[in-house]
This record gives structure tokens, sequence and C-alpha cells, in this order.
């Protein structure tokens, strides 16, 4: 494969059981570099468990995870976040009882400060990574339009700005994919638009890569370069949006065979 | 004014009542720092901190009477056991969940203190173990010496040990201060707010989980051996649960992650636990014994209905913690 348009993500054959129930059941995908890929699918069609198998929260069954042509099937969830795979949480993960900042320095790597031993004994090299990170961190908070509330506790904020909070301190780990699980969730339209349009800047200004789930298919189709497809635990499709959307797959997925045009779901 | 106040506040107008409150209020210091560390700010629910205590005396006084290590090699040693057990511990159970992880802890505290009750041959068993204590008795004279030059007298021998168990009391609240204030610190937070969080964000958890419990390890052996000190032997009733009971009262007390506060909670709880003691009841030893506790239950049950952050606690970071 060549380097230009060489995969950010490969996923084969992984899958993920609770017990008797298998929630992930031999997914496989591909996420090209440089795109914008949503992954969408009924309720309970393994989607977030995805999300968790290849970011080592769950463990995975067999098949294989490849970040960049790297294999980190079965690694734990920091090492992989260091390679450059970061993911959201559906539940917004802020850390309320810490201050917008903190949340934000939090999320920078390579700050020798976070060794115990660097702490005593190189104290000028962790005060010199804190201030270049706070630098970026202020500016990533004025993007985003939460430099105000840069000292209060991230607890105080709004749900949307929580979900803002959330990408700025994914984009703090230098993230070459971002996992986005329902970005758009409980976020008020204007402010949902905005967070596509930061999107859309990343990708092209920073050249980093998107995988998001979201129910909100008008964002689907106007947003994703592809989108993939899920049901019962399987991709059973993926596409430019409006092959997807025109496809009898769907819409018998999310509707048990009905064949109603997916732009009236929306 | 009846009896029984009077000879309250005759008690608590002793020197000697106030060294040895200030003497145990610095080991539960120490003891209760290490609790601050896990529970307050890692998210760690570390039930058997008399554990550690434990195997600090004891490990001490072993150096000390059967290998024949000087003191200050035998407190390091005393250490290093302390550590070593706690990353048994921790890596065995860290990955539990809190509540279960609390139940390991408390277990393996028991285990020790059966251990220590036990095996005769290495402890002493009920006997308990003494004679570690010399190289501390040739300090503390001189230590007396140096202050009745300045003209302060030592009514009950224990001023000497009230000074340096607070100079390492102080010494630790300073660095975990600092320390807390790094970006090391800073993770320890993020993990107590949502583990998964700073794990999505790069952070290896465990190895921040396991660097809390090896410190409050080091914290409750240096109380282990400051408690040896006080009471010149060791024996396995001094680690009962409820050891780590009294350092979570004290931590409660003096508010959830802040470590100047557990200083204060220390004071106060003891304080209130051998203040009891002079007041005239007529009651017998061990029903007074047992009102101590009650009082001390009723305190912290006002505590929770009107200051539940605690003294010294951030009120903000308990509501929005949760």
């Amino acid at each position: 494969m060549t380097d230009a348009s060489r995969p950010m993500l490969e996923v084969r054959d992984v899958a993920c059981s609770f017990g008797g129930l298998r929630a992930v059941d031999g997914a496989t995908l591909t996420v090209e570099e440089g795109s914008i890929t949503a992954l969408i699918g009924p309720n309970g069609a393994g989607k977030t468990t995805l999300f968790n198998v290849v970011t080592g929260f769950c463990p995975c069954e067999g098949g294989s995870v490849r970040l960049a042509g790297q294999e980190i099937a079965r690694w734990a969830p920091h090492r992989i976040a260091r390679l450059g795979m970061v993911r959201t949480f559906q539940l917004t993960k802020a850390l309320s009882a810490m201050p917008v900042i903190d949340n934000m320095l939090l999320a920078a790597p390579d700050q020798p400060g976070e060794r115990l031993a660097n702490v005593v004994l190189r104290p000028r090299a962790v005060h010199a990574r804190e201030r270049a990170v706070r630098d970026q961190a202020r500016e990533l908070l004025a993007a985003f339009r939460l430099e105000r509330h840069a000292d209060e506790y991230a607890g105080t904020l709004s749900g949307g700005q929580r979900k803002l909070l959330e990408l700025a301190r994914a984009l703090m780990a230098r993230p070459r994919l971002l996992l986005l699980d329902e970005p758009l969730a409980g976020v008020n339209p204007s402010l949902g638009l905005e967070l596509l349009q930061h999107m859309q800047r990343l990708r092209t200004q920073e050249g980093i890569t998107f995988l998001f789930i979201e129910h909100d298919m008008e964002a689907v189709m106007n947003h994703a370069d592809l989108v993939v497809v899920m049901a019962e635990g399987r991709v059973i499709l993926s596409g430019p949006p409006r092959a997807v959307a025109a496809d009898d797959r769907v819409i018998d997925a999310y509707l048990g065979g009905k064949h109603v045009p997916l732009e009236e779901i929306a | 004014m009846s009896g029984p106040l009077a000879i309250a506040l005759g008690g608590l107008t002793e020197v000697g009542f106030w060294s040895g409150v200030g003497v145990l209020a610095g080991i539960y210091t120490l003891l209760a720092l290490g609790l601050q560390i896990n529970v307050g700010f890692t998210g760690i629910l570390n039930f058997g901190q008399a554990g550690f205590m434990a195997i600090g005396a004891y490990a001490m006084a072993i150096l000390v009477i059967d290998f024949r290590v000087p003191f200050l090699l035998a407190v390091l040693g005393a250490i290093a056991v302390a550590v070593a057990f706690a990353m048994v511990i921790g890596m065995s159970s860290l990955r539990l969940r809190a509540d279960y992880f609390s139940i390991a802890t408390l277990a393996a505290a028991e285990a020790v203190r059966m251990f220590a009750q036990n095996a005769q041959g290495v402890t002493g068993g009920n006997q308990g173990l003494y004679g570690f204590d010399r190289a501390w008795a040739d300090a503390s004279r001189q230590i007396q010496d140096w202050l009745s030059a300045i003209g302060i007298g030592d009514a009950n021998g224990l001023l000497p040990l009230l000074l340096v168990v607070w100079l390492v009391a102080l010494v630790a609240i300073v660095a975990l201060r600092f320390l807390q204030r790094s970006p090391w610190g800073r993770v320890l937070r993020a993990i107590r707010e949502d583990e998964d969080a700073a794990r999505s964000l790069g952070k290896n958890a465990l190895r921040f989980r396991l660097q809390s419990l090896a410190i409050a390890a080091t914290l409750g052996a240096l109380s282990g051996v400051f408690l040896a000190l006080n009471l010149s032997f060791v024996n396995p009733q001094a680690f009962e649960p409820q050891a780590s009971f009294i350092g979570f009262a004290v931590l409660i007390l003096g508010g959830l992650a802040s470590y100047g506060g557990v200083a204060f909670g220390a004071i106060i709880m003891w304080t209130l636990l051998e203040a009891t003691r002079f007041v005239d009841l007529p009651l017998s030893d061990t029903q007074i014994a047992s009102l101590r506790f009650v009082l001390v239950g009723a305190l912290l049950i006002g505590l929770m209905a009107f200051r539940p952050q605690g003294v010294f606690g951030k009120r903000q970071e308990m509501v929005l913690g949760d």
C-alpha cells in the first residue's frame, strides 16, 4: 500500500462479548488518513463497544487493530492514546472537580513532571514544559470559546460546553486519529454546527483523521466523507454518504425491513 | 461548678497531658496523610493503613533487635518492607473496583496483625517486642539537655518525641503539597475524578495508583515507628483496624483533599479522645472507653450534617466530584 492513501485505522474481525452477548461480532472497517468517517447504526449495533475495543478499554477477542500500520490489539488504553488514537466518551467525562485549564494541561503529552523523580530533580524542565503547554491550552480554549471559564471548575460548565472541553482536551493530547462518541448528543444545533466546523477545520489545518458515532443523520450526510454502518455487531456496509443513504440494507437495519427513504428518518 | 468539670479543667491545664496528646496527634497525622493522598487525591479507598503502621513498627523493631541494624537504617528498612507489601497488595488488587480494593486492604492489614500475633518466634506474639529504642533514648536525652539549657522543662519526658514527630509530619505536609501541585499530582486528581478519562489521555493509571499507595505505606510505616517509640514496645493490639478508622475520622474531620486539615483533624481527634479520660462519671473504665468513641461518632455525624466537606475541605470539589 502506498503512503498516498494509507489507512489510518484498520480493524479486522474484532469481537467482544459480555457474558453470552456478542456486542461486537467480527467487525471489519478501514478509516483512511485525513478522512472524516461516520459510524452509524441502530441502538445496540455495537458502535460504542467497537470504540471500546479499538481503544483498549474492552478486551478484544481475536482479530487485529492497526493504527497507521502498527498492530495495537490488546494494548493498554494509555499506550494506544500515546500512539495517537484519542477518544471521547458518550457520557462526557469532564473532570468536574478540576479547573477547566487543568483538564487541558493534563492531556498534554511529554510532561516530564508526571514522573515523581523529575518533579524533584528537574523542576526547570517541568516548569518550561508547563509554560509551553499552558499557552497552547489557552489558544485552544479561545478557539472553542471557553477561555472565560479557564479557571472555573469543569463541573460548572453546561453540557454543551463540556462536550467542547472534551474535544479541546483530546486535541491537547496531539492525536492523529480522534474517535468521537456522539459528539452532537445533547448539544444545541448552533453549538453542534460549530463543533462540526471545528472538525472540518482540524482535518484541513492539522491533518487530523476523525471517526465519529452519530445519530444525527443530517450531520452525517453533510459532514462525513465516508459512512460505515453497523448492525448486530458487524459492519454491514460502508461507502460515501449518498450511496449509503440509498442502500436498502441500511433501511432494513434501522427499520427491520420497512422501506422509507433515509432522509425522512433524519 | 460541680466536681466533674473541675477535674476536667484541672487535667486539661497539665503540660504532660498536652504533650501526650501532641505525640499521638503527630503519629496519626502521619498515618492519615497517607490516607489523604490515597482517598482524598487518588480515589483509592485504603482501609489497611493500620497494616502499614504495624509493618513499620515490627520491621524496625526486628531489624534493631535481631539484626543489630542501626536505628535510622532500620527505619529505612521498615519503610522498604512496607512499600514492598504495598506493591504486592496493589498489583494484585488495585485493578479491582474501589470498594473491593478497600476490602482487600482491610483483609491484608488484618493478616499482618494475625501474623504478628501468632508468629511468636519472630514477633514475640502477644508479649510483643521491646529493647529497640536505646538509640532513641540517647537522642531523646540529648534533646532534653538542649531544651533544659534554654530553660524548657520536660514533665513526662515526651517533649523530644513530640518535637521530632511533628518535625517529620510538617516536612511530610510540605513535601506532599509540593507534589500535589506538580503535574504528577494533577494526574492523581484526574484519576480520582475519572480513571477512564485519564487513561484515554495516555496516563498509566495503575502506575500512579501504585505510587500513591507506596507513599501511603511510607507514611504508615513512619507512624508505626513513632508509635513504637511512644509505647517503648510493639504488640499486636496497637494495630487493630480501629487505627485505620481513627485515621479516617481524622481525615473526615480535617476535610478531604487538604493536607493541612489532616494535622488539624488529628489534634482535635486526640484532644477529644484523651480529654474524656478526665471526666469523672459513675461508669466503669470500659464504659468510659466506649463513651469516648460514641462522642467522636456524634461529632462526625454532626460534621457530616452541617459541614460535609470537613473543616478545611473544599465544598465545590465535593459537590462537583460526583
